[in-house]
C-alpha cells in the first residue's frame, strides 16, 4: 500500500474552521495542557497551606493566655511555614512560560522532577508535622476547655495514654491521607507526564 | 503583544488551519474534545509565537506546536450515559464504503500517540531529518520507526484491503 499516495488525496471530511474573530478570541484563553494543570495543582496546594497557617494563627489567639500553649502553636506554625516555603521554592522553579515550539523532553523532565520533589518534600516534612499535631491539638483543646495547665494535664496517665494513641493512630492516618490526596490531585497528571517522557525517550 | 503582531499571527494561522485539523483529528474522536483541543493548540501557538524566531517555516513550527500540545493535553473525562460507547476500542471501524484516505486516518488513530506524530509528518512529506528535528530525535531512529509504523498500519488495514484497493481504483 502506498500510504503517501492515499494520504495525498483530498479528505472527504472537511471540518469547519473558526473565523478570524473566533481565532482571536481563542488567543486569550487559559491553557488546559498537562503542564499548566500541574502548575495549577501545585499553586492550589500552596493556597491550602496558607489556609492551614491562617487556622493555626487563629488557634494562637484562642490559646493566648497560656505561654506553653502559645509555644506549641508557635512550633506548629513554624513547621507549617517551613513546609510551605519548601513547596513554594519548588513552585518558583517551574518554568513559567511553556513554549510548545521548543523541544519538549527537557521541559517535561523538569516538570516531572520538580513536582515530584515538591510532593516528596511535603510528605516527608509533613510527617514530622502531622504525627504530633493531633496530640498537640487535643492537649490544647483539653487545656482550654478545662482551664488546667499543661503540667496538670500531663500528670494524668489517662491523658498521656490518649495522646500516645492519637499519635500512633491519627498521625500515620494523616500521613496516609496526605499521600492519598497528592495521588488524587497529581496522580493522573504525573502518570501521563511519565508516559510522555518514556514515549519521547523511546522514539 | 501588540495588535500588529496579533494580526500577523492570525494571518499565518488562517493560512495553516488545515494543519491543526489534521493533527487533532488523530488525537481526539469526540467533536467537543476536538474543539477544545483546537482552542488549546491556538492558545499554545500564540504563547509560543513570542519566541518564534522564524528560522523554520511557519507550517513546520505549527506542526511542532500542535503535536507537542496534543501530546501533553489533559483529555477531559466526559460524562457518558451507560449505553454510550466511551473507549476508542469500542468505536466501530469504518465501513469499506469509506474512502481509502479516511480508512488510513482511522487506522492512524489506532497507533500510539508518538507513532501518530511520526507517521503524520512522514505522510505530509517531511524528510526524516525534518521529522527528527520536530520530534527532537535522530534521523536514523525515524527511518526505523517509519518502517515499523507502516508495517503496523498494514496489519490494521488488512481486513479492509478490498475496500482499500476498490477505492484506490
Amino acid at each position: 500500500m502506498d500510504f503517501q499516495e492515499i494520504w495525498g488525496k483530498p479528505s472527504e471530511i472537511q471540518p469547519a474552521s473558526p473565523d478570524r474573530a473566533q481565532l482571536a478570541e481563542m488567543l486569550g484563553k487559559e491553557s488546559h495542557g498537562l503542564l499548566a494543570k500541574l502548575r495549577q495543582q501545585l499553586r492550589a496546594k500552596m493556597y491550602m497551606g496558607i489556609g492551614s497557617l491562617g487556622m493555626m494563627v487563629a488557634l494562637g489567639f484562642v490559646a493566648k493566655d497560656s505561654n506553653i500553649m502559645m509555644l506549641i502553636v508557635g512550633l506548629m506554625l513554624a513547621m507549617g511555614a517551613v513546609l510551605m516555603a519548601g513547596v513554594y521554592r519548588n513552585y518558583r522553579r517551574l518554568p513559567d512560560h511553556v513554549d510548545m515550539g521548543q523541544e519538549m523532553l527537557p521541559l517535561l523532565r523538569t516538570y516531572d522532577r520538580i513536582v515530584r520533589k515538591a510532593l516528596r518534600f511535603e510528605e516527608r516534612v509533613g510527617a514530622i508535622f502531622i504525627i504530633p499535631a493531633p496530640a498537640l491539638g487535643a492537649l490544647l483543646g483539653l487545656s482550654v476547655e478545662s482551664g488546667k495547665s499543661l503540667g496538670e494535664l500531663l500528670s494524668k496517665p489517662g491523658i498521656i495514654i490518649l495522646l500516645l494513641v492519637l499519635m500512633a493512630i491519627v498521625g500515620p492516618l494523616g500521613i496516609w491521607l496526605t499521600i492519598w490526596m497528592n495521588r488524587v490531585a497529581f496522580g493522573k497528571y504525573l502518570d501521563k507526564l511519565k508516559r510522555n517522557i518514556e514515549d519521547l525517550e523511546n522514539l | 503583544m501588540n495588535s500588529a503582531a496579533q494580526n500577523t499571527f492570525l494571518d499565518q494561522l488562517q493560512q495553516n488551519t488545515g494543519i491543526i485539523h489534521k493533527v487533532i483529528r488523530l488525537y481526539a474522536e469526540d467533536p467537543e474534545e476536538q474543539r477544545d483541543l483546537y482552542q488549546e493548540v491556538v492558545c499554545q501557538a500564540w504563547s509560543a509565537w513570542q519566541r518564534f524566531e522564524g528560522n523554520a517555516k511557519f507550517s513546520t513550527w505549527l506542526y511542532k506546536v500542535a503535536l507537542n500540545t496534543v501530546l501533553t493535553y489533559d483529555k477531559r473525562r466526559r460524562r457518558h450515559r451507560p449505553d454510550e460507547a466511551i473507549s476508542s476500542e469500542t468505536v466501530p471501524p469504518p465501513s469499506v464504503a469509506y474512502e481509502a484516505r479516511e480508512l488510513l486516518a482511522w487506522a492512524m488513530t489506532r497507533l500510539d500517540e508518538v507513532d501518530r506524530m511520526v507517521i503524520l509528518l512522514h505522510l505530509e512529506g517531511y524528510e526524516h531529518p525534518e521529522i527528527a528535528s520536530i520530534t527532537a530525535t535522530n534521523a536514523n531512529n525515524i527511518a526505523v520507526k517509519v518502517h515499523r509504523i507502516k508495517k503496523r498500519l498494514t496489519e490494521i488495514l488488512e481486513p479492509y484491503r478490498d475496500g482499500f484497493s476498490g477505492n484506490m481504483g
